[in-house]
């Protein structure tokens, strides 16, 4: 189910024979979320089992275009995790194959979800999974940046990363020190 | 411990809008130490959260190479490999969950040792990584009883030739442990205590001082999956492992027998030369990947009431067949030969062609790897018989680069209504060929659902 935006009044609570739940980001905005997509947060499933949802679930550190990123992903999770389930060969040994191509899929999807984003919306990304306890996407986004790092020069880090550098060179010198000492030369 | 203040600049550090524990996960995620240490440098909020890093890898490669061409390692001053990774486990502390170290790449196998002359083996042991030492420098600091994963890939050339003491001084240290890996090394058992958390164990390349897996059956009961690559000084080795779900175990020819005792194991990759003695009593198996030069005399193979799924890669087909394939309920059946197979062994090997048809005609799904579907299409033209009930649904064959297609009719034969045949043809052959061959056997065998591809 696609996020449905901007609708005010009292969430709808079933679309097309599937629980909803409403969420409202720290913009104001409303959005809605099939509820077995909602179970991918670990904080908003808490939230539904302990009732009270009634009048939405207020985010108040996820802005609205983050919000719409994270109901994609959880969405398409949901779905795949649910065709998953109801697929009679699932069961059989030689789908085995089927699994594998379905996960492969499911992962580019994802790389291609976080690699179409800038900087600041992928960090806005990670902050939103992070606070939402959302292990899937934390998993991806943090991926992302940690191949952003690998093999680079902290000059290139920095540059990559758009960060100044202020250390001092008193700084500099004593983290030399310790980065022989600990992480080889 | 350093103490770098965390402050914003005037256009700050992007990365301070993240937690530090995600930093720190982010960090983890790099792993390579080198690395790690290049974003410390980069950026004041990474350098914070470097203190809490997670997972950590280090690889003395360099060092490795230097040293055997004479060059020596690390420079005069820096501290050895050994120290440098105890230095990082005692910064790192009760942070770190996942230590990786590497003294092994590109530098020789175990192989290699067994022709060593002498003047080749390295006497020093500043990169003897599964030293008592050596793993004591990292295993005892704040770092041991908190780590859940250690790989070590030790450097061979000083390795080889001394028994070393990491497998109970893990087991010592480490109690946490969740995965261990060891690699190129000669480990003792001596004094190795239980590791009640460990379910996950590699051995690759390693003499193993535990000629019959005793010690190993007893201080690692709760094993789900164990990698026994390359495992040397084994007598008469028996798995006995209750909870063991996947085994892969590649041995040499020399012990005597093998066994393997697992009453939950459901995937077994077998890979021995002609051990006398085969045991599997292991009733929950349902998948194994054997490959064989030759069974034994004696094989006691009773109890895999639950086996479906067969790989098999031997030319010794006619043993393993009876024991392994007939009057089972194998639903997908893989063949392949060893690459040593030469032409017409096969067909030496199969007094019966008819007899090999027969047992692909009762499994559901075949696939046919390159080697063995080349050596069956020379049997095919002796097949004489085609009469008989087939279960055949699903068939995958590879055709070699040759003009073999009309051979291959007794095969499409055997197939099942509605069987689906995947055809690979070899991305050498001709056009020619393929177009050729595709319409009749569309046309002859109206019931049967093809596809076509390439390999190579």
């Amino acid at each position: 189910m696609a996020a449905e935006k901007g609708e005010k009044g009292a969430a709808a609570k079933e679309v097309a024979g599937e629980r909803m739940v409403t969420l409202e980001s720290s913009d104001g905005e409303e959005f809605h979320m099939s509820e077995a997509a909602a179970q991918l947060s670990t904080l908003l499933r808490h939230v539904i089992e302990g009732g009270g949802i009634d009048n939405g679930i207020p985010l108040p550190k996820v802005a609205a275009r983050t919000l719409e990123k994270v109901i994609m992903y959880c969405e398409k999770h949901a779905k795949a995790a649910a065709k998953s389930d109801s697929d009679p060969s699932a069961a059989a040994g030689s789908s085995s194959d089927n699994t594998a191509a379905a996960s492969e899929d499911l992962e580019k999807w994802d790389r291609k979800l976080v690699n179409g984003l800038s900087q600041d919306a992928l960090f806005d990304l990670i902050v939103a999974a992070d606070y939402l306890v959302i292990d899937g996407l934390l998993d991806a986004t943090c991926r992302k940046v940690a191949d952003m790092m690998k093999g680079k020069t902290p000059d290139e880090i920095r540059k990559i990363f758009n960060i100044l550098n202020d250390f001092t060179k008193e700084e500099e010198e004593e983290m030399r020190r310790e980065y022989a000492w600990a992480f080889d030369d | 411990m350093i103490s770098v203040s965390r402050r914003m600049s005037a256009s700050g550090d992007p990365l301070d809008a993240l937690p530090s524990a995600v930093l720190a996960d982010v960090l983890g995620r790099v792993a390579d130490a080198g690395d790690i240490a290049a974003c410390r440098l980069a950026s004041r909020a990474l350098f914070s959260a470097s203190y809490q890093c997670p997972r950590v890898r280090l690889c003395a490669a360099d060092r490795a190479r230097s040293r055997l061409e004479g060059r020596g390692g690390g420079g005069g001053g820096s501290p050895s490999f050994r120290a440098t990774v105890g230095n990082l486990a005692s910064l790192l502390g009760s942070h770190l969950w996942s230590l990786a170290l590497d003294a092994a790449d590109g530098q020789g196998s175990p192989d290699d040792a067994m022709w060593v002359e002498e003047g080749e083996f390295d006497e020093a042991d500043d990169l003897h990584l599964t030293s008592g030492e050596a793993v004591a420098a990292w295993a005892a600091t704040s770092a041991g009883p908190v780590l859940r994963e250690v790989e070590i890939a030790d450097f061979w050339p000083q390795a080889c030739w001394r028994k070393a003491e990491a497998l109970p001084l893990i087991s010592h240290f480490c109690p946490s442990l969740v995965k261990l890996g060891l690699r190129k090394a000669w480990l003792s058992v001596d004094g190795l205590e239980k590791m009640p958390n460990l379910t996950h164990l590699t051995l690759e390349f390693i003499r193993l001082d535990d000629e019959n897996l005793d010690k190993l059956n007893e201080c690692f009961p709760c094993l789900h999956t164990l990698n026994l690559i390359g495992v040397g000084g084994l007598k008469d080795p028996k798995v006995h492992l209750p909870q063991l779900k996947t085994c892969r175990w590649e041995v040499s020819n020399i012990p005597g027998s093998l066994a393997v005792h697992a009453p939950n194991l459901v995937f077994l990759d077998l890979k021995c030369v002609r051990p006398d003695r085969l045991i599997l009593d292991t009733p929950s198996l349902s998948t194994m990947k054997l490959t064989i030069d030759k069974l034994g005399a004696t094989v006691q193979v009773d109890g895999l009431v639950s086996l479906i799924n067969v790989h098999i890669e031997s030319l010794d087909l006619s043993s393993l067949f009876p024991v392994f394939i007939d009057n089972r309920a194998i639903s997908t059946l893989e063949l392949e030969l060893p690459d040593s197979a030469s032409q017409y062994e096969l067909l030496q090997e199969v007094n019966h062609p008819d007899y090999l048809l027969r047992t692909l005609a009762s499994i559901s799904e075949v696939k046919l790897a390159p080697r063995f579907s080349s050596e069956l299409i020379r049997c095919l033209a002796l097949c004489r018989d085609n009469q008989f009930r087939s279960s055949l649904k699903k068939l995958l064959i590879h055709i070699p680069p040759s003009d073999c297609t009309f051979q291959l009719l007794p095969l499409f034969q055997i197939c099942a209504p509605f069987c689906k045949v995947t055809v690979l043809f070899h991305a050498d052959s001709s056009d020619d060929i393929r177009q050729a061959a595709m319409p009749i056997w569309i046309e002859s065998f109206p019931e049967i659902r093809w596809q076509w591809g390439p390999w190579k």
